[in-house]
């Protein structure tokens, strides 16, 4: 606002604006699709005849979702998980990358590389199911919280960021004798919201969606997260239409009207999971506003 | 006892037994079920100790290569692998592009809800992106086909989908619609980070608009490019297989195999338990590998090594 | 020094809190919980004791709630909890195996399955618990037998029970393929004796119907990718039409009728009916007959089209019955099975029940009850509940001691939506096991029914014949096509085995390389421009298939089916 604006601003300003807006385009119009195609008539969806706008709206797919058995229980599951779980990831994850940036620590590199490469580690289903019974986690609400505490890939997101604040910062801070607890909760916390922020995201988005755990771990309908629910849901009606194949040859009569496709299951199913998350990203973003940060500590 | 209190007075080593319970963590979740790796060298089958099943030693490591007929397969498939791997890696740069953009756009509103809608497509399965590239490119009620031939510019109409043209090129563009958004999150709290004191200077200087980028963003974001880079190159082998699955068909099969896709097409997982196992190892050491390798590369070149 | 104390401070606070969620966190959860908890275990009567159950089969978790559960409640006292299977079921049984417990009842999906599981002793033995299932032995003995003497590790005990077992053909009900019967009628229902003929046919009805009523593309047939493991699983749907039989997904090998004995060959061999319908599609596509997306397409597409009216002829009932709706049918319009000339290959009896298992676990602390339940599933009241819904609702005994649908058995079918029971639809409250204990067509020799209701005799409430039907009745002489075929015996061939041998590890992993070369080699055929390149692609196909060595699966296959057909000798009655 200061300056002049001058043509070549102009310029790129325009092409900038067309091209984020087109591929903005490219990203909404398939979901916009896949929008009108869960609330037209089924049977219109399935001769393939919902194209740009819906017919015959209903909400009839997300009713159905609605009457799952335990759904409110596994929604509370699933809120619990995400909270609490993204909670202490980020206290582990953050305070762990924060250790790992000072290069006083006791055999850094070594340690560092001791958390990174378990990234990329395979053990194979049974001795993880094996491990977590060990460690008393079926059934446990704790399975869902305690493996996510240090999250690899995070820790060295946050520790590169961590690392590229200037360290005069720190130093000033050092000059008051404040221990690593204290200049962790003081300096690097409220420097590092936009990381921060981009890792609850990252883990939010992880705990909402996972489901492998429960069908694993757990047997108690109590601890059925709401993923897991709809992912149930979805077999239920690939099953339903699976019997399609053999409806002939135990002469049965199946009735694809009468069913949800799997197609549409699975669509109605996208939505409900995308919709909270495009809700509650936007409160978020006040964390990622440009350069605002480092002004105010420094001022 | 001497060296131990040395130690404790270390302050090192006393920030070392901060942390120690979270790596203990690590230690339980990550590196204890790595003792299944063992099941690898025997013929495991669940239920029964491992000890009364067979040994079969690094048989199921040489039943990946020594397949005569598989040689030339596996030659085209880590073809593939290595060249949608390398694509990959070279267009991982779009969404620290995406992110610079985008911060240029400066009404808040706009950017924001831009950047909220372009995370969508992280969260639509493969299944339903083949749904979505199906009702857009199928050759009898495809919308791309409709116009075609409504327009007199082809008569049958185009199969997209089962074409073996530019196949690499097509995935790497449902890859990048899918992710770019989402990658871009990272860079858009990296920008965060640069002072903007040092914009102020440098408009003070007369910089122009893509001076600033290309002298202030970009160097800001080039750390956090570069562990992103480097990771990516420890993936080299993981591609995963869903996207690959649903797209595959008997026209594009020879060029969209790739590693993780040929080894479920080959019948070789799940049926088998150590196999599964034994590929699963070979992968991790492999990565691992490729990681430090990568590493070490960037030391010599860049002259830091970035883990 | 006081630092020092500071850093031991930080770190038992830092493990105390992980003590402390240790600690409350599932008080969270639990109390979170219980409020939507109470309505899925209410009941609750003294006597219930609940058991889990993995059915691999299966696709539902949780307890089982609807008129099933409350009809084997009421017959048993249990009720059950199904574990998540989902489609990672073999893993998670593999998990629980490795563990070194099974959930009380267990419903395996195949032998190989069972056979690990014996061979860790992790099953109970009916023939300790003979007095707890009477049902069981007096109904499935000759399945009892079999997992005796095959699956028991020499131990001669069954630890296991087939499901789905067949003791006597179908008289009755409709099988594939099914033809547009109005447009075939309209170009002169003329006879379809071979492919060729079909392909004629096809494109007579295609000029008279261009488009459907919203202006879509007609085609003769639709397929898809989607089923495909070793070869175009299209392929096995057609054979037995063609007086061949294909057993499953990854066997590349047909079953031939050579002289009344049956012939194991592969399915690349000149004459195999896979080969002929490969030309037949390629012919199709080339006359513009075959949808042009049937090789990017997925099942829900192709039906969704037949549905839509844009499919003259389909091999199974896929969509053919939502086309066929009961008003388009009063008018003549719809879908109707047409049989071809050649010899027709039905299903054999299997007395032994499929490959699907059901099993007690010995670490179950409820055997007794887990034996119960077990017993009521093959019970013939058990069964036809669980097929046809409550007795006394849905079904009843009528006077002449026969079973019959009642009228709220068509209530019910007239309204699907309507809550049925225990808060559920019908279709929501049917059994989540999915192992039922008989084939519909199993009769009951007690009062001479069969087990399924479309084997019973029409009942009163039955809604009128549709108009088609009617039709389709004059035209062949049959009620419907299994009456045809039982009637037209001479041109029927019945399989000599039911159940197949099941491949090995390494023919898996065999069948599954072959497979990459035949699936890839067949649509390119099918897709072909012109014969020419048809038989090119044709000779690579098969000399690639032959490198691999198909010939050994085909010797594989041969022994074991041969073992397989003394077996059946040997266990049918």
């Amino acid at each position: 606002m200061k300056y002049k604006l001058t043509t070549s601003d102009y310029i790129f300003n325009s092409i900038n604006y067309i091209m984020l807006t087109l591929f903005t385009l490219t990203c909404v119009i398939p979901f916009y699709y896949l929008f009108i195609n869960t609330i037209s008539d089924n049977t219109l969806v399935t001769k393939g005849l919902i194209v740009w706008l819906p017919k015959g709206i209903h909400f009839e797919n997300y009713i159905q979702i609605l009457k799952i058995d335990g759904l409110f229980n596994s929604v509370v599951v699933s809120v619990g998980r995400t909270v609490l779980g993204t909670a202490l990831t980020l206290i582990g994850t953050t305070f762990l990358g924060y250790a790992f940036s000072k290069s006083e620590f006791w055999k850094r590199k070594f340690w560092y590389r001791f958390v990174l490469i378990t990234m990329y580690f395979n053990a194979g289903i049974i001795p993880w199911y094996i491990n977590m019974k060990n460690l008393g986690l079926l059934n446990n609400f704790l399975a869902y919280i305690i493996p996510a505490i240090v999250a690899p890939f995070s820790l060295i997101l946050f520790k590169t960021y961590v690392e590229s604040i200037p360290p005069s910062l720190e130093e000033s801070a050092e000059m008051d004798g404040a221990g690593y607890i204290t200049k962790y909760v003081r300096l690097i916390m409220p420097l590092s919201k936009p990381i921060v922020a981009t890792l609850a995201v990252f883990s939010a988005v992880g705990q909402w969606n996972s489901f492998t755990d429960t069908l694993f771990l757990m047997t108690d309908p109590k601890y059925y997260s709401l993923q897991y629910m709809l992912y149930q849901y979805l077999n239920e009606s690939n099953a339903l239409a699976d019997s399609l194949r053999q409806a002939a040859a135990s002469g049965s009569q199946v009735s694809l009207a009468t069913v949800l496709t799997p197609t549409g299951v699975k669509m109605t199913i996208s939505m409900v999971v995308v919709i909270p998350i495009l809700c509650v990203y936007p409160f978020l973003q006040k964390y990622f506003v440009n350069g605002i940060m480092l002004g105010a500590v420094k001022g | 006892m001497v060296g131990a209190k040395k130690l404790l007075n270390q302050q090192g080593f006393r920030l070392f037994l901060m942390v120690l319970p979270l790596l203990i963590l690590v230690f339980v979740f990550s590196y204890l079920p790595l003792y299944g790796w063992i099941y690898s060298f025997f013929d495991y089958k669940a239920g029964r100790d491992l000890f009364s099943t067979e040994f079969v030693g690094f048989r199921n490591f040489q039943m990946m290569f020594t397949d005569h007929y598989a040689v030339t397969n596996i030659l085209r498939v880590m073809k593939n692998t290595l060249g949608m791997s390398f694509l990959g890696i070279v267009t991982s740069v779009f969404p620290l592009i995406f992110a610079i953009l985008l911060s240029e756009i400066k009404i808040l509103r706009f950017r924001k809800t831009i950047q909220t809608l372009v995370t969508i497509p992280n969260f639509i399965s493969w299944v339903l992106v083949y749904s979505i590239a199906f009702a857009m490119f199928s050759t009898s009620d495809g919308l791309i086909n409709r116009i075609l031939i409504n327009s007199g510019s082809s008569e049958e109409g185009i199969n997209f989908l089962a074409s073996s043209n530019h196949v690499w090129l097509s995935m790497l563009g449902y890859g990048i619609w899918k992710g770019l958004g989402w990658s871009a999150i990272i860079y858009i709290a990296a920008l965060t980070n640069i002072d903007s004191e040092q914009y102020e200077a440098a408009k003070i200087d007369g910089a122009g608009r893509l001076q600033m980028i290309w002298h202030i963003t970009v160097p800001g974001l080039l750390p956090t490019f570069f562990v992103l880079l480097l990771l990516s190159i420890g993936n080299l082998l993981n591609n995963g297989m869903e996207q690959y699955f649903v797209f595959q068909n008997a026209m594009n099969k020879d060029d969209i195999e790739v590693l993780d896709l040929y080894v479920y097409n080959q019948g070789m997982v799940g049926y088998d338990y150590s196999f599964a196992t034994a590929v699963g190892m070979l992968k991790s050491v492999v990565s691992v590998i490729l990681l430090f390798f990568a590493n070490f590369l960037s030391k010599i070149t860049r002259g830091e090594s970035v883990i | 020094m006081r630092k020092k104390v500071l850093v031991f401070l930080l770190a038992t606070v830092m493990l105390t809190s992980l003590a402390a969620c240790n600690g409350t966190a599932p008080n969270n959860a639990e109390s979170s919980g219980s409020p939507s908890a109470s309505p899925t275990s209410s009941g609750g009567s003294k006597e219930n004791v609940e058991l889990t159950v993995l059915s691999l089969p299966g696709n539902q978790s949780g307890i089982a709630t609807g008129w099933w559960a409350e009809e084997v409640k009421k017959a048993t006292g249990i009720t059950l909890n199904f574990l998540p299977t989902g489609d990672q079921g073999e893993q998670k049984l593999q998990a629980l195996m490795a563990s070194g417990s099974l959930p009380d009842i267990v419903v395996f999906k195949d032998y190989k399955q069972v056979q690990n599981a014996v061979d860790a002793n992790m099953l109970a033995a009916y023939d300790d618990y003979k007095d707890l299932v009477p049902n069981l032995y007096a109904n499935a003995a000759t399945s009892l037998k079999y997992y005796a003497d095959n699956l028991s590790g020499g131990k001669g005990k069954a630890y296991g029970v087939g499901v789905k077992i067949k003791t006597d053909p179908e008289s009755k009900g409709d099988t594939g393929p099914y033809i547009r019967y109005d447009l075939y009628k309209k170009v002169g229902a003329p006879k379809i004796d071979t492919l060729d003929d079909l392909l004629a046919v096809l494109k007579k009805m295609q000029d008279a119907e261009p488009t459907n009523a919203d202006g879509q593309k007609v085609y003769g047939l639709s397929i898809w990718k989607d089923w495909d493991q070793s070869y175009m699983t299209m392929g096995m749907f057609a054979a037995p039409y063609m007086g061949s039989k294909i057993p499953d997904e990854r066997s590349l090998i047909e079953i031939q009728n050579d002289n009344g004995k049956s012939k194991v060959v592969s399915i690349l061999s000149d004459d195999s009916a896979y080969m002929n319908f490969l030309r037949f599609l390629n012919k199709a596509n080339q006359m513009g007959l075959l949808d042009p997306d049937s090789i990017t397409q997925r099942f829900n597409d192709a039906v969704g089209k037949t549905t839509a009216g844009r499919v003259l002829f389909a091999l199974d009932g896929w969509g053919t019955n939502d086309f066929s709706t009961i008003e388009k049918q009063n008018q003549g319009i719809g879908f109707r099975p047409i049989p071809f000339g050649y010899t027709r290959t039905r299903t054999a009896l299997q007395p032994v029940g499929i490959p699907w298992t059901v099993a007690v676990s010995s670490s179950s602390k409820n055997i007794e009850k887990a034996m119960e339940f077990v017993n009521w599933n093959y019970s013939f009241d058990g069964a036809r509940t669980t097929t046809s819904g409550p007795k006394g609702v849905t079904w009843d005994i009528d006077a002449n001691g026969k079973p019959v649908l009642t009228q709220k058995y068509y209530d019910m079918q007239q309204h699907p939506d309507e809550i049925f029971a225990d808060g559920k639809t019908y279709s929501k409250g049917a059994s989540p096991l999915n192992a039922q204990a008989f084939w519909g067509s199993s009769i009951d020799p007690v009062d001479g029914a069969a087990v399924g209701n479309e084997f019973w005799d029409k009942s009163p409430y039955a809604p009128a014949d549709t108009k088609l039907r009617l039709e389709w009745e004059a035209d062949f002489g049959a009620f419907d096509m299994n009456a045809y075929l039982t009637k037209n015996a001479d041109k029927t061939i019945t399989e000599e085995v039911a159940t197949y041998p099941t491949l090995s590890d390494d023919m898996v992993v065999l069948s599954s390389r072959i497979g990459d070369v035949i699936k890839n080699n067949s649509w390119k055929m099918v897709l072909a421009k012109d014969d020419a390149k048809f038989n090119s692609l044709k000779e690579a196909m098969v000399s690639d298939a032959n490198k691999i060595g198909i010939n050994d699966f085909v010797k594989w296959y041969t022994d074991e089916y041969n073992k397989a057909v003394e077996l059946a000798a040997e266990y049918s009655k």
